[in-house]
């Protein structure tokens, strides 16, 4: 899809290729399936975006902060924000 | 005046000097055998100035060099008819390498594996000139017939050590290693700050269903670990 003139993605874009074992949306989405939750490659990056707004929303809450939805897709969809998550959990 | 103008003051000896000084020596003459030194000082300085700066001092690179030289000295034979020089060089050679070897770590390696690292370095470098490119560890481990493994742990006990406390700049503006390198542990409020966003992060993940965790354990790649 083309986009339009003088678009700039903030951030870049995020990618699973710095997560040893991190899986795309197509096999996150087959994986799921398996386990009894059908979903398809956009579903599954829908989610995914949905849960991560879920927990920036928690985040800012927790410091007192409250963000509108537009500004909390925003930072779910962030890849700096993705990969603080990423490591919280992997425990690093 | 430094070492090195000192070093000029004593001329080379010819051929025939050599062998003069040489044949003095074996009937006994100190004052010979100290000639024949000081003439060759310039010889032994070279080779210590190639070690300088791989872990030990220069003065004690140049005493060992100089203690090689006397070696040579009290071995050379000027019936085989080489100069002095030639012969000179693997003393010194052999005596500083030795020195260096031992004493540039805590960990002192065997002769052997001295020279293989010393192998190593020269294939690598031989490497680089033909292909223009550093060679992979396997390859590298492939020229020298050894395996990767050996190489890795010959590299690992040569490493040495620096204290913290030794100077990186010496004079008024003197300097220690620990002056100038960073502290990259956090501090207390770092620390703090960190693991109250861990206990955030954990208790927003709580609230997901399922299926969305699920989802992100599979993007971050939490199941496969």
């Amino acid at each position: 899809m083309a986009m339009p003139k003088g678009h700039k993605v903030k951030g870049g874009y995020a990618s699973v290729a710095s997560l040893p074992g991190a899986d795309d949306y197509k096999l996150i989405a087959k994986k799921c399936s398996d386990q009894g939750f059908k979903m398809g490659h956009s579903t599954a990056r829908n989610i995914f975006l949905g849960a991560m707004m879920k927990v920036a929303d928690n985040l800012h809450k927790s410091q007192g902060n409250t963000y509108s939805n537009r500004q909390l897709f925003e930072i779910a969809r962030n890849p700096s924000f993705q990969m603080s998550v990423a490591e919280v959990l992997n425990g690093d | 005046m430094n070492v090195t103008s000192k070093l000029r003051n004593h001329e080379i000896l010819t051929r025939e000097q050599e062998v003069e000084y040489a044949k003095k020596i074996e009937a006994g003459d100190r004052r010979a055998r100290d000639k024949m030194i000081h003439a060759n000082m310039r010889l032994a300085t070279s080779i210590a100035k190639k070690y300088a700066g791989k872990g030990v001092d220069f003065e004690d690179l140049m005493q060992e060099s100089t203690i090689g030289l006397m070696k040579a000295v009290d071995r050379f034979d000027w019936r085989k008819g080489f100069k002095f020089s030639t012969y000179a060089y693997w003393w010194i050679l052999q005596t500083v390498k030795q020195y260096v070897e031992s004493n540039k770590g805590p960990i002192s390696l065997p002769a052997n594996a001295s020279a293989r690292l010393y192998h190593a370095s020269k294939v690598r470098e031989d490497f680089e000139k033909e292909f223009g490119a550093a060679p992979s560890e396997t390859e590298l481990a492939d020229l020298l017939g050894t395996t990767t493994g050996t190489l890795s742990s010959l590299r690992k006990s040569s490493a040495y050590y620096v204290s913290l406390d030794s100077t990186v700049r010496a004079g008024e503006d003197r300097r220690s290693y620990k002056d100038v390198l960073a502290d990259h542990s956090l501090n207390p409020e770092e620390a703090l700050e960190a693991a109250q966003t861990k206990k955030a992060v954990n208790e927003a993940l709580a609230v997901l269903s399922p299926r969305e965790q699920a989802v992100l354990r599979l993007r971050f790649g939490i199941e496969a670990q």
